[in-house]
């Protein structure tokens, strides 16, 4: 028996189907932008008192079709100093409160309840950095290079 | 056989809905950490007095002493491998007066000294600590030594251990 056209055509149909179901789902870059220079916080520990570094950075992420969430990592080999972040006043979803980053952790929740759509979101990250006298200074122990990552998840 | 063709793709879409916290998106950027080295140090009084006064005397005593234990040394250090020593600028005194710290909250006291121009260990290992001393003085006075007073500006230094 030959093909018939249906044949072909439900052949195609469910060629293209199977390579949007098997294709690995890539992120898309332009769905989460970092914004403003890589962030360097110095501690300034001349007095009695440390002071605490701060910077402050945005973050800008899309909806998605379900109700998401954005998590934070880093990786940070041989880290020796605090550094935490927080997302401030999120325009969707709430921010989790102050994460600690350290070498290694899991993704940790940042912003949850981020609800579903197709509008372009952003908030403030705050970056929080501080030092005991016990963990030494970078001119001797090095400076602490994070690679912090954000990353959208279904909730 | 068209029912054959039907059957797969209906399969892979219930095996991507099971996939369960899709990921959709992931941006990283580069975050330094610098920490400023720092060394601070105070006394809590800016000067003092012993009196070693013969009433201080038992019998059969031949040396009068006068201790204080009423000042702290302390400090605030970030960097490695670092000691505290004592000096006095009075090249010939009279009498004796010797420094001790008591009390440490970080570091390792060195032994009771006695104070002269040249630096001594007051403290060791106090590289990265925060920490407290009292610092103990004693003046030491024979009676054929007399009456008098030696004037002492003392001296503490964060130096490399």
């Amino acid at each position: 028996m030959r093909p018939t056209n249906k044949f072909y055509a439900t052949a195609v149909l469910a060629g293209a189907l199977l390579a949007s179901l098997a294709a690995p789902r890539r992120a898309a870059a332009q769905e989460v932008v970092l914004t403003g220079n890589d962030p360097v916080l110095r501690v300034q520990t001349g007095g009695w008192l440390p002071v605490d570094a701060t910077v402050e950075t945005k973050i800008l992420f899309k909806r998605q079709s379900i109700q998401t969430k954005v998590t934070v990592q880093t990786a940070c080999p041989g880290q020796s100093f605090f550094l935490a972040v927080t997302a401030l006043s999120p325009t969707a979803g709430y921010s989790a409160g102050p994460v600690l980053l350290r070498n290694g952790m899991a993704p940790t929740d940042l912003i949850v309840h981020v609800p579903s759509g197709t509008r372009r979101e952003q908030a403030r990250l705050l970056y929080v950095a501080s030092a005991t006298d016990e963990q030494g200074n970078s001119d001797q122990e090095g400076a602490d290079v994070h690679v912090v990552t954000y990353t959208i998840v279904q909730e | 056989m068209s029912k054959v063709i039907l059957t797969i793709p209906v399969l892979l879409v219930s095996l991507s809905v099971t996939s369960a916290h899709a990921q959709f998106a992931q941006e990283s950027h580069t975050v330094t950490v610098e920490v400023t080295p720092s060394i601070v140090i105070n006394i809590s009084r800016p000067s003092l007095e012993l009196v070693a006064a013969e009433s201080n005397l038992g019998l059969g005593q031949q040396a009068m002493t006068a201790v204080d234990e009423s000042t702290v040394l302390s400090w605030r250090i970030n960097r490695r491998h670092l000691k505290i020593t004592v000096q006095t600028d009075l090249a010939a005194p009279k009498y004796t007066l010797k420094v001790m710290a008591v009390n440490a909250t970080a570091g390792t006291p060195a032994p009771e000294r006695v104070l002269g121009v040249t630096p001594k260990d007051f403290i060791l290992d106090v590289g990265k600590t925060t920490g407290t001393a009292v610092i103990r003085y004693t003046g030491t006075a024979s009676l054929q030594q007399g009456s008098g007073s030696d004037l002492h500006l003392v001296t503490f230094t964060v130096t490399q251990q």
